[in-house]
């Protein structure tokens, strides 16, 4: 060994310092939630005609029948009735567990008189979620019972007034780590047209405005705690945050003021979640549309 | 016939079943596992996640060991997998081929700025900083690191080699030998 190597591993051995306590509990958790007895390999042979199995039960169930039974669909039917003009129902839900795999997909569709909108809304809303069962299996016919899993996919009604609508897909993926992220879909029901972040702003320069005040509160939350970190003025760590894209998540609050909104890992390490900044209506008020200064009154 | 000792048969190979074995085993190597994920994702909350992930495989895999004198490359290997798995999934936790942040040479007088070797090491980009870890934290031989980075010999012999040079030059104001 060398001079060099000798120093290192002599400084190493002094700075060297217990991981860190979260970690440690994380661990401890991990070893606690392990079962007893290790479970047989043999099922990884069997496991893609049982994921088949599953399936095909599944989707009899919850896809054949909700299609052809008009009870089964009605007693699926979520009633959040949520003003004269749109209202939104469950059609179809997908569950799967076997005890290392899960899935659990509500998938939404909206009703509506405006039949152009709402269509594009459920289609894309249909193809999305295809896409990720779709992935779903796939990974499971791969992975059999190697490893863990879960996919859940659910939605809320942010918004339903009688001018604006705003519908909020969630989507949970674990698999070594859980991604979380977010579509929402907006209808400007006075103009019966699908609304986008670009399209509130009169100005395409609206980005600037946005990073800068979501960069002004994200320094001042990490002034403020020595816990809370984003990807802003860093070097190699993560990618840095500098832009919001037209089609980026949005909603309005109940206070009218607009939220912007970032899937995990977006702006931020795992630790952050999801986080959301509000941006005050005085901060936006003059590169506003007209028409989108009071959404929500 | 084989007698249970700690876990293990008297031919080295671990007794599958054994919960308590293997949890005494993981923690043993819990501060390795964790400098190693670490090194890769450089947050505490992915280094986490990622040894979860790690101990749930192992547990679930434990009779693809076959000696427990392997138990820590073992182990490690499949960090480093999960890991790396995990950074391709969530490409924006950590870019792999970041730009090593070395100091300007407007703080080489200043006593203040000196970094410490941890810091040093965590200015690395990868493979190097991974590299460094299991050679210098860990103690683990060229052979072994190439075992769990899942390469050979000599790309570690030169990935190290190429690493001492950039901790060389970082840590030049302490190190004059």
């Amino acid at each position: 060994m060398n001079d060099f190597d000798k120093y290192i591993k002599s400084e190493v051995a002094k700075e060297q310092t217990d991981i860190p306590d979260s970690v440690k509990n994380r661990i401890e958790q991990t070893l606690v939630d392990l079962p007893e007895k290790k479970p047989v390999k043999k099922q990884i042979r069997i496991l893609p005609r049982i994921a088949a199995s599953a399936a095909c039960f599944v989707f009899i169930i919850l896809f054949l029948l909700p299609n052809v039974s008009v009870t089964y669909a009605q007693a699926l039917e979520q009633l959040p009735v949520i003003g004269d003009l749109v209202r939104v129902v469950t059609i179809r839900n997908y569950y799967y567990d076997d005890n290392h795999w899960k899935m659990d997909i509500n998938i939404p569709q909206i009703e509506s008189e405006d039949s152009k909108s709402v269509d594009y809304i459920n289609k894309n809303v249909s193809e999305l979620t295809t896409a990720l069962i779709n992935r779903f299996y796939e990974d499971l016919e791969i992975n059999g019972n190697k490893g863990y899993g879960s996919l859940n996919v659910d939605y809320e009604v942010v918004t339903n007034t009688d001018s604006w609508f705003t519908l909020k897909l969630t989507v949970c993926q674990t698999a070594a780590s859980s991604n979380t992220y977010f579509k929402f879909y907006h209808i400007d029901k006075n103009q019966g047209k699908i609304v986008e972040l670009g399209d509130l702003f009169n100005t395409d320069k609206f980005s600037d405005s946005l990073v800068a005040e979501i960069k002004k509160q994200m320094q001042e939350q990490m002034a403020n705690d020595e816990n809370i970190s984003y990807w802003i003025n860093t070097s190699g760590i993560g990618e840095e945050f500098a832009t919001v894209s037209a089609d980026h998540n949005f909603y309005w609050n109940e206070n009218g003021d607009l939220v912007i909104i970032f899937d995990k890992y977006e702006v931020g390490p795992g630790s952050m979640g999801t986080p959301e900044f509000v941006i005050d209506k005085g901060v936006i008020r003059d590169i506003l549309k007209s028409e989108f200064k009071d959404v929500i009154s | 016939m084989d007698h249970k000792t700690n876990g293990f048969t008297d031919r080295g190979e671990m007794i599958l079943t054994d919960k308590d074995a293997f949890c005494e085993h993981i923690r043993l190597c819990e501060n390795a596992m964790y400098s190693l994920a670490f090194s890769i994702v450089r947050n505490d909350s992915d280094a986490g996640e990622i040894i979860s992930e790690s101990i749930y495989r192992a547990y679930k895999n434990l009779d693809t060991l076959k000696n427990e004198k392997s138990f820590k490359p073992w182990i490690l290997r499949i960090v480093h997998n999960t890991a790396v798995e995990t950074i391709r999934k969530n490409s924006k936790i950590i870019p792999m081929g970041e730009t090593p942040d070395i100091p300007d040479d407007s703080s080489e007088n200043d006593i203040t700025a000196r970094l410490t070797v941890c810091e040093a090491v965590n200015c690395l980009k990868q493979p190097y900083r991974t590299v460094v870890v299991l050679f210098y934290y860990e103690n683990l031989s060229v052979s072994k690191i190439a075992q769990i980075t899942s390469t050979n010999i000599g790309t570690v012999k030169k990935q190290l080699s190429r690493a001492r040079k950039m901790l060389r030059e970082i840590l030049k104001e302490d190190f004059n030998g």
